[in-house]
Formats: C-alpha cells, sequence, structure tokens
C-alpha cells in the first residue's frame, strides 16, 4: 500500500512528464507496429497470393514458338524439380488507359476463369475481395487498382490493346479490379489483365493472323516447382534452367518467387525499412527524455526522498517507486498504440491499395508485434533501472539540510553579458551554468536534424522528378531515349533532337536478355561502354569484357579479373569481367558489354535505341512531347522515368510531411518535459529577475533563446552525422535493392533549412512553455 | 523647518486573503504617507503585515483595493510592463536573504540590473558597478558566484544591485535578518551611509539595532499603522540613547 500511495502522489505532481512519455511512447508503438505488420503481412501475403494465381518458385516467360512440351521434359530432368506447369497468355507491347499509353512495358493477358487459374476481383469501391464474383462478358477486362493511380483509371473506361500498329487494335471496357500479386503493383511495368474467354480467343487468332511479334504475341509461361525437400537455391536453381535446358533460347525474361515478390514489395521494403530506423532514432529520444526527467525529478524530490528515507523507505522501495512510474507511463503510451495500430494499418493499406496493387491483411502480427514490444519495455526497463539508481546517493542528513546542493561552478569556459542583446547574453550564460540540463535537448535535436537532413538527402538524390533513381536503374544515364526500324527515320529524329537541344553525350543502348554462367538476366548493350555508371574498376573496352552489378558478382560468385561464360541466342562466349558497374534494374540482376562484345553474337544488323544527355535537362519534357506528336506513331520515344517513379515520389514527400509533423511532437514533448523541470528549478531565479524590473515576455524570450541556441548547436551536430553516416547507412540498405551506389550531397539551403525548421520548433514550443513565467511572481522571493 | 515632501502616498490599502471561509484582513484601510529623504522603518509583532505593506507599497504585490502613488503616478493597476520599468528604474529591493541570480557573479548581478535602465550606457554601468561594489567593500569577491561568498557579502552585492540605477525608493525587507552581528552593523553602517546621502529608504525589521537608524519609524498592529515616531539622522555616539528611545516608544506600543 505504502508504494501505491507513493506512486500515486509521483504521478499526480509530475503529470506532465507522466503524459509526456505516455505520449513519445504511443507514436512510436503505434509507428512500430504498423511498419512491422505491413511489412510482414505483405511479404507473407504476397508469397501466399502468387501461389494462389499459380506462379511457381521460378516462372519463364516464354516466346512465341517455343517448344513447351520439350522444354518441360528438359526442365523436370533436373532433380529439384517437381513440377512444371504451362499457362497460356497474350503479350501486348502497346496498350492505352482511357486514352493514356501504357508506360514502361508490355501487359500479359490471361483468361479469366481458365481451370487452376484463379484470381480475386475486388468489389467495386476496392476495400474487399468479392465473395462471389461475376465473370466477364464479351469486351470486357479486369485490370489492377494500379491503373486508378498510374492512369486515373474507373470502371467503364477503355483498355485498348494494340495488335499490329495503331490500325490494328482491340477495344476492352474495365470491368473492374481483380488482385494481381505478379505485376499489380504500380512499382512494376509489366501489367496482368484479365480477359473474357472468347475474347482471348478472338484476340489470339487476330495476333496470331497480324505476326507482328514484337507488338504482341501469343505465349506462354511456365511455372517451375521445386521438389518440397530442396535445398538448392533458386538463384541456382535458375542457373540450371539456363544451363541444362534449352530454356535461355525461348524466353522473354524468367524470375523466381523471391525476385517477383522483391519487385512488387520495393516501396514497401524500402519505407519499411527507412521507417524503422525513423523509428528506432525516436525511441533513443524518448531514453534521452526519459533520462533527463528521471534524473531532474531525483534533484526535484531530494529532500522528499531524503526524509523517506529517514523514516525507513529503503533504496530499493524508492528505486522501485520511481521506476514504476516512469513503467506505467511507457505502458500508458505502449497500450494504446498497441490498441490502435490496427487502425492506421488498415488506414495505410487501403490508402495504398493503388499502388501496392493489392488489399494487404491489417491483422497485427502478433508473434513479431510481440517480440518488438517486449524488447523495447525490456530496455526501458533497464534504462529506468540504471538512471533511478541515483536515488543511492541521498542521505537522509543532506537533504534535511536542504537538499541537493545548488552549485554553481565557476566553469573556465563562460560568456560575457553585454547590454545589447542581454536576454540572449543571459541565456547563453545559463546554458554554460547549466550545462547539463540542456544536453538531452540538444541530443534530440541533433538527432531529429540528422534523421530529417538523411531524408532530404536521400530526396534530393531522387531528385524532384526523380531523376537521380531513374539513373540507378538506368545503365547509363540519359534523358531522352528512342528507338525505330526506319534507318530513314532514325536519321530524322536525331537531326531533330540535335537541332531542338544541345546534346552534351549520345550512345546506342539495348537490353537483351541473357545468361551469365548459367544466371538469366538481362544484359545492358552500350555503344560507349564508358558510359555506364562504373562503380570500381574499369569500363569494358575491348569485345572480350563486361560488367557486372555487385548483385551479380555475388550471386555467380565472381569478382574483378575472372573470367565468365555468357550464352545468348544459342552462343556461347568467354568474358573478363573489368569492373563493377551500378544499375537497378531487375534489382540489380543484370550485367553489361560493349556493342563490339555483343556483335560477337549476333551478326544480323538489328536497331538499338539511342540515348542522349541534354546539357540542359529541363527541355526533356518538352522534347519528348515534341518527338511523340511527330514520330510516336512510328517510333517509341521515352524519357527516363518508369511507372513506379511517382509513387516513390509521392511517398517520399509523404513520408517527409509525416517526418516534419512526427519532429514537432517530438520536440514539443521533449522541449515540455525538459523546460518545465529547468522552470521549475529556476522559478527563484525568474522571481529575482522580476523584482529587479525585467517583463515576463523578456524572461520568456531569454528561456526560449537557450533552446533555440542549444537546437542550433544540435542541428550543426546532426548536419554533421548526416553527412557522416548518410551514405554508408543508406547505401547499405539501397543495396538489398540492387542499387548499389548511393552518393548523397545536401545544398546548404536544405542543411539551413532542416536546422532551422528544428531550431524553429524549439524556439517555438519552448516559448509557449515558458509561459509558465508570467504566474511567477517576485513575491515567491518574500519570507514572512 | 521646511516642509517635508511626499514621495509615496497609500489610501485606503487592504490586503485580505480569503481564510475557512471568512476573510482575513492583513492589511485594514491604511493611509500612509512617505518622505523624500526619510529612513522609514516599519515595526510590529510577528504577522502584523509589516512585509505585506512593504511590498504592497512597492507594487511586488497588488493591494486587495486601495491605491498606492509614487511621485504623483498611480502604481495600484499599473501593466506588467510600466510596473517592470518602475522596478528597473525607480525602486531597488533588499530582501532578508540576498537572491542573487546562481549563476552570475556578484559584478554581473549588478550590471546586469544596471542594464536594465536607460540612464547609463554599458561601459557607465560597469563602471558604477565597480564603484558600488568597492564601497559596499565586495570588491575583492566580485568575480565570485554567490555560492562563493558568505552571506554578508552576498547581502552587501545586493545592495549594491539594489543602488546601481538610483532608485528613487531603497525598499528593504529585513535585509539584516540572515548575517551575523559583524555582519549586520556592516550592512547597516552602509544603509545609513546611504540615506545620508539622500537616499529614501523604506524598510521592515525586527531588529533593535536596525530599528534605531530610522528617521521615522511606524508601527503596525493588526494591519493598521498605531503608532508613529521621528527621530534625528543616526548618529553612532547615539545609539546608546537612540535604542533607549526606541525601546521605550515600542513599549507604548506594547511590542
Amino acid at each position: 500500500m505504502k508504494y501505491v500511495t507513493l506512486l500515486k502522489a509521483n504521478i499526480k505532481a509530475q503529470k506532465g512528464s507522466f503524459i509526456g512519455i505516455g505520449a513519445l511512447m504511443f507514436i512510436i508503438t503505434i509507428s512500430l507496429l504498423a511498419v512491422l505488420t505491413i511489412w510482414k503481412n505483405a511479404t507473407d501475403y504476397e508469397e501466399e497470393q502468387l501461389a494462389y494465381i499459380g506462379y511457381g518458385d521460378i516462372t519463364c516467360w516464354l516466346t512465341w514458338g517455343a517448344d513447351v512440351k520439350e522444354l518441360t521434359r528438359q526442365i523436370l530432368e533436373i532433380e529439384d524439380v517437381d513440377k512444371v506447369e504451362e499457362q497460356k497468355a497474350i503479350y501486348i507491347g502497346k496498350y492505352y488507359v482511357n486514352g493514356h499509353e501504357g508506360v514502361n512495358g508490355m501487359a500479359q493477358l490471361f483468361t479469366y476463369g481458365e481451370e487452376g487459374y484463379d484470381f480475386h476481383i475486388y468489389n467495386q469501391s476496392i476495400t474487399g475481395i468479392e465473395e462471389d464474383p461475376e465473370g466477364l462478358s464479351e469486351g470486357e477486362v479486369y485490370v489492377s487498382p494500379a491503373f486508378c493511380s498510374l492512369y486515373d483509371a474507373q470502371i467503364g473506361d477503355e483498355f485498348l490493346v494494340e495488335i499490329a500498329g495503331e490500325e490494328d487494335t482491340a477495344s476492352y471496357t474495365i470491368k473492374g479490379f481483380f488482385e494481381d500479386p505478379s505485376a499489380g503493383s504500380s512499382m512494376m511495368g509489366i501489367k496482368t489483365i484479365l480477359i473474357n474467354r472468347i475474347d482471348a480467343q478472338k484476340l489470339k487468332e487476330r495476333v496470331e493472323e497480324a505476326g507482328q511479334w514484337d507488338k504482341a504475341m501469343n505465349a506462354s509461361l511456365l511455372h517451375i516447382f521445386r521438389t518440397k525437400d530442396s535445398t538448392l537455391p533458386l538463384g541456382k536453381l535458375q542457373t540450371q534452367l539456363g544451363e541444362r535446358t534449352d530454356l535461355t533460347g525461348y524466353m522473354e525474361f524468367c524470375y523466381s518467387k523471391v525476385s517477383i515478390m522483391g519487385f512488387m514489395l520495393v516501396l514497401q521494403n524500402i519505407f519499411a525499412g527507412f521507417l524503422l530506423v525513423f523509428v528506432v532514432v525516436l525511441l533513443v529520444i524518448t531514453m534521452v527524455v526519459i533520462g533527463h526527467s528521471i534524473s531532474s525529478s531525483i534533484e526535484q524530490d531530494y529532500v522528499n526522498m531524503g526524509i523517506l528515507k529517514a523514516v525507513g523507505f529503503t533504496q530499493g522501495n524508492l528505486m522501485w517507486t520511481q521506476s514504476m512510474q516512469y513503467v506505467l507511463a511507457v505502458l500508458c503510451g505502449m497500450i494504446p498504440g498497441a490498441l490502435l495500430s490496427g487502425m492506421l494499418i488498415r488506414l495505410i493499406n487501403r490508402l495504398t491499395v493503388t499502388a501496392t496493387g493489392m488489399i494487404m491483411p491489417s491483422d497485427l502480427d502478433l508473434p513479431i508485434c510481440g517480440a518488438a514490444m517486449g524488447i523495447i519495455l525490456i530496455l526501458l526497463l533497464g534504462f529506468i533501472v540504471a538512471k533511478t539508481a541515483g536515488i543511492g546517493k541521498i542521505t537522509p542528513i543532506r537533504a534535511i539540510r536542504g537538499g541537493a546542493p545548488d552549485v554553481y561552478f565557476k566553469s573556465r569556459f563562460t560568456t560575457r553579458i553585454y547590454q545589447k542583446g542581454l536576454a540572449f547574453h543571459l541565456a547563453l550564460r545559463a546554458l554554460v551554468s547549466g550545462k547539463k540540463q540542456y544536453i538531452s535537448a540538444g541530443a534530440v535535436a541533433a538527432l531529429l536534424v540528422f534523421f530529417i537532413s538523411l531524408t532530404v538527402r536521400i530526396g534530393s538524390w531522387i531528385g524532384p522528378d526523380g531523376k537521380g533513381l531513374m539513373n540507378s536503374f538506368a545503365a547509363g544515364d540519359y534523358d531522352i531515349g528512342f528507338g525505330c526500324e526506319d534507318k530513314e527515320l532514325e536519321k530524322e529524329i536525331q537531326e531533330t533532337i540535335n537541332r531542338k537541344a544541345k546534346v552534351i553525350v549520345s550512345y546506342e543502348f539495348k537490353m537483351e536478355r541473357a545468361t551469365i554462367n548459367g544466371f538469366e538476366c538481362p544484359m545492358n548493350i552500350m555503344s560507349k561502354p564508358e558510359y555506364f555508371n562504373i562503380v570500381e574498376g574499369r569500363s569494358c573496352k575491348y569485345e572480350n569484357e563486361l560488367l557486372v552489378t555487385d548483385v551479380i558478382a555475388q550471386a555467380i560468385e565472381v569478382g574483378i579479373g575472372d573470367t565468365v561464360l555468357v550464352s545468348y541466342k544459342g552462343r556461347d562466349k568467354e568474358f573478363i569481367i573489368t569492373g563493377i558497374y551500378q544499375c537497378a534494374n531487375d534489382m540489380g540482376e543484370n550485367f553489361g558489354i560493349s556493342k563490339e562484345g555483343w556483335e560477337g553474337f549476333e551478326s544480323e544488323p538489328v536497331s538499338f535505341y539511342h540515348h542522349y544527355v541534354l546539357e540542359d535537362p529541363s527541355q526533356t519534357k518538352e522534347l519528348v512531347a515534341l518527338l511523340k506528336e511527330e514520330y510516336g506513331d512510328r517510333a517509341d520515344i521515352d524519357e527516363n522515368t518508369w511507372s513506379g517513379l511517382e509513387s516513390i515520389l509521392t511517398a517520399m514527400q509523404a513520408l517527409e510531411i509525416f517526418m516534419y509533423v512526427i519532429t514537432a511532437i517530438f520536440i514539443l514533448v521533449a522541449v515540455y518535459l525538459t523546460g518545465s523541470k529547468i522552470l521549475y528549478k529556476e522559478q527563484h531565479d525568474m522571481g529575482i529577475y522580476k523584482s529587479l524590473g525585467f517583463t515576463a515576455g523578456k524572461l520568456r524570450t531569454c528561456f526560449a533563446l537557450r533552446f533555440f541556441v542549444v537546437a542550433v548547436a544540435g542541428s550543426v551536430l546532426g548536419n554533421i552525422l548526416s553527412g557522416l553516416l548518410t551514405d554508408p547507412l543508406t547505401g547499405t540498405m539501397l543495396k538489398m535493392f540492387g542499387i548499389s551506389s548511393f552518393e548523397s550531397t545536401l545544398s546548404l539551403f536544405y542543411m539551413i533549412f532542416s536546422g532551422a525548421v528544428v531550431s524553429g520548433l524549439f524556439l517555438a514550443f519552448s516559448y509557449i512553455a515558458a509561459g509558465k513565467i508570467k504566474k511567477v511572481e517576485p513575491e515567491i522571493l518574500i519570507v514572512e | 523647518m521646511t516642509e517635508k515632501v511626499i514621495i509615496m502616498k497609500a489610501s485606503g490599502l487592504c490586503k485580505s486573503f480569503a481564510n475557512n471561509g471568512g476573510q482575513n484582513h492583513v492589511l485594514d484601510m491604511i493611509d500612509l504617507e512617505i518622505y523624500d529623504g526619510d529612513f522609514t522603518v516599519i515595526m510590529g509583532a510577528s504577522g502584523a503585515g509589516k512585509s505585506t505593506l512593504l511590498y504592497a507599497l512597492s507594487g511586488m504585490d497588488q493591494p486587495t483595493s486601495g491605491v498606492v502613488c509614487y511621485k504623483e503616478g498611480k502604481i495600484s493597476g499599473l501593466k506588467e510592463k510600466e510596473i517592470a520599468a518602475l522596478r528597473a528604474e525607480e525602486f531597488g529591493f533588499v530582501f532578508q536573504q540576498a537572491h542573487l541570480i546562481s549563476n552570475l557573479t556578484l559584478f554581473e548581478n549588478v550590471m546586469v540590473t544596471g542594464y536594465l535602465s536607460k540612464k547609463r550606457k554599458e561601459k557607465e554601468v560597469k563602471e558604477r558597478a565597480k564603484e558600488l561594489l568597492g564601497r559596499m567593500h565586495v570588491e575583492k569577491a566580485m568575480d565570485r558566484l554567490p555560492s562563493q561568498v558568505s552571506g554578508g557579502e552576498a547581502q552587501r552585492a545586493a545592495i549594491a544591485r539594489a543602488m546601481i540605477n538610483e532608485p528613487g525608493m531603497l525598499f528593504a525587507d529585513e535585509p539584516t535578518g540572515a548575517l551575523n552581528k559583524r555582519n549586520t552593523q556592516e550592512v547597516l553602517d552602509l544603509l545609513t551611509g546611504l540615506n545620508e546621502k539622500g537616499q529614501n529608504i523604506l524598510m521592515v525589521t525586527h531588529d533593535m539595532k536596525a530599528a534605531i537608524r530610522a528617521t521615522r519609524l511606524l508601527y503596525l498592529e493588526d494591519g493598521r499603522v498605531v503608532g508613529e515616531m521621528t527621530m534625528p539622522a543616526y548618529r553612532k555616539e547615539e545609539a546608546r540613547s537612540r535604542e533607549k528611545q526606541v525601546e521605550a516608544w515600542l513599549s507604548s506600543m506594547e511590542w
């Protein structure tokens, strides 16, 4: 009972700290559980749904004319393969949604209702799955919800495919949306469309008749399943498929389940990783705030605790009471945070459905969330107990004599006080005298600025138009690209580009699929290989040299100087690796060779894409629009962009706003907790200042300036930390997504901006928190 | 004999506190005038309302009712900025405890107060702060923090601080209450010296040794001024006789 009485009294006396710490823990818990659950649910659900729609451990997209029976026989000869299933599809090179041209990739049309291949159809509001969905009538299609974010598609809109150029098209109406775990994300170029059985047959016939395989093709997907007891990694199985079968010669591309999941969940994974780091930073900040609060409380309650010791309370009793007070505050934040996290998860899943293309489950992942909460609780408990150990230093006799000596020792480092800017000079003096009290505020500012600065650095690397990010996906930088079969037209487009803009660099580029040491992946071919984004080593100058990405180097266990075997169109050729280059395409699984190197495989003249780097990249959009208008029907014109870019840019902006809001809340709580303790301690001095003629406004300014100065110092430290740690930290994370070279810069403006935001918030909130000064009257000095 | 000039005037001054459902009148309709050049001392038993009267007169505390005027201007009802300016420019305070800002040296404590006034520039403030601390015999300790000096040194620095802006009125609330005998004597000598040079002083005390420094004594009982006595300026050789005189007066007040 004695504990309960003390506990109640302590909480009542320090309800501000109690509420503040509870609020911080609420934010941390709700964010952490949401991030963990979304990440885990997305991963599990994606895997489950890939299996539901019939995708194998490895899926190969075959070209027209492949002998499926023979290939299946060859594949089944591999010991680790259990079964192979064929899924018929029609590939479409160009399609339009509601008049918008489909960006960056083809569409694969599957027959809805085909035996063995089922799909979840969403209700009209895309909030759930239809239990008994309607079948497709002739002329109707189901599409991914990603079409909503990509093309603003709605039910009833037109979906048009080109069978053989603009003149030969087939038009359908969007009947609704379905869940596509294989390509539903707006991040992916390829898109799946479900079509009526009769339409599929008609389309197949028209495609066959047109025979323009570069525009539309009747083909199949081969879903390859490993045996249940197989321990062969999917990468190795993929290599064996390349080495032991004829698949290479008939493949558009081939992806493992892990790769598809990587593509589909790239956005969730990047942002989950990012937010997880942010939550860790917030947890550290909370620990700093709790630490300061405990130290101040012990100082504040020194006399009371001494008296309690004098009447028989042990150090353990007092430590227990103090610790429980903070543990309770932590729990009061964590429990509602955990309870409400489900709502937040549902909201996020609902808001991101058009980007992810899937309605992810919103149920909390109890084992992971429970473990995360348990770890945090144990960590905080240990920290709180360690901080309350200071109670041991309290002796009854010292407490009865007036408590902890409130002595300012003259420091060697001191500041002078001038008449001009008196409030500022007094603030500086207060800081120098009581530096320990402000360390926590400085640490909070440094950590927050560090993280904001880190985010802004990543944002500036991505670039306002996403160019930085796109360059990491491209083998070489470029602004405009075009490709066409007609040599005359090619020359005309080249002339137009050179006439309309100043071109710094131009080169020919082509991406084909090949195997490297049996590993099937894209092969980037460039006429000027010196423009590959080299990370290590040198470019592939000669025809027997090539470059690999970090990811490929690890996947096939090779390095610079090693010899590899490249198979392409049934021909094998050895190459020496001269360097590592950066290209995140296909999650970094690709390699690059020179045009001369590629010509060793291909003797027939083949048209290449032409890439241009403009002196003034701002001309890109206008020039692309002009080229599309003039040559769009006869040539492929593109700028260095990607279907998922918009989503990433939007998410990045949302993340920045979210972080500023959370930062503001954390600063508010940290300033309130730190400030109120300092104010309590200094109310006597405030009374003196008032008796001398200082106004409350001047004292508040002086008080707020202390926090401002601390925040500015913290901001400088945060920016330095960010400068030192952003590249290694972010680089490590992005490596998981195939981006091996990350170099960020931050303009002076943004450095100042993030520091100014944090310092400004400290100034404003501490000024508000110092409102209590108005209530301090000089009467406090009166002894009756 | 020249007529005394009123520097401060209180009319119908009341200060009440709610107490067990009733009202406790600490100051009860006080009418009072303080004259220019006086060293006025307020005495009375504990709880008579001495300090309350001092702080009500100085604007440090707001009376429940009544009006206080200083040099023709009303103090009661002034806005925060105006009362702050009055404290900075016109009033000096010496408390029972020195009440120095703990993270400023003695010199800085005096100087910061000087900076609040518009009377002097920075350089002049510094010179005057040094001079005052010299006069208070604390120049050797002026670069120390309050926690590093004796109670007497701190209190003398507090008087220097109170004097930095040449206040029209110096309010002192039991300024020797926390000092030993030697320091008490020094502080009282300083206050007497200041008054001799024309400084108006209004002091609350219990201490006979402090009371004899007064030129005018007021006796407070149950929130009312019930007695008054005037004396000539203090002279050290007359200390004993003044003490007897004050004792007799206080006896008549049933102290």
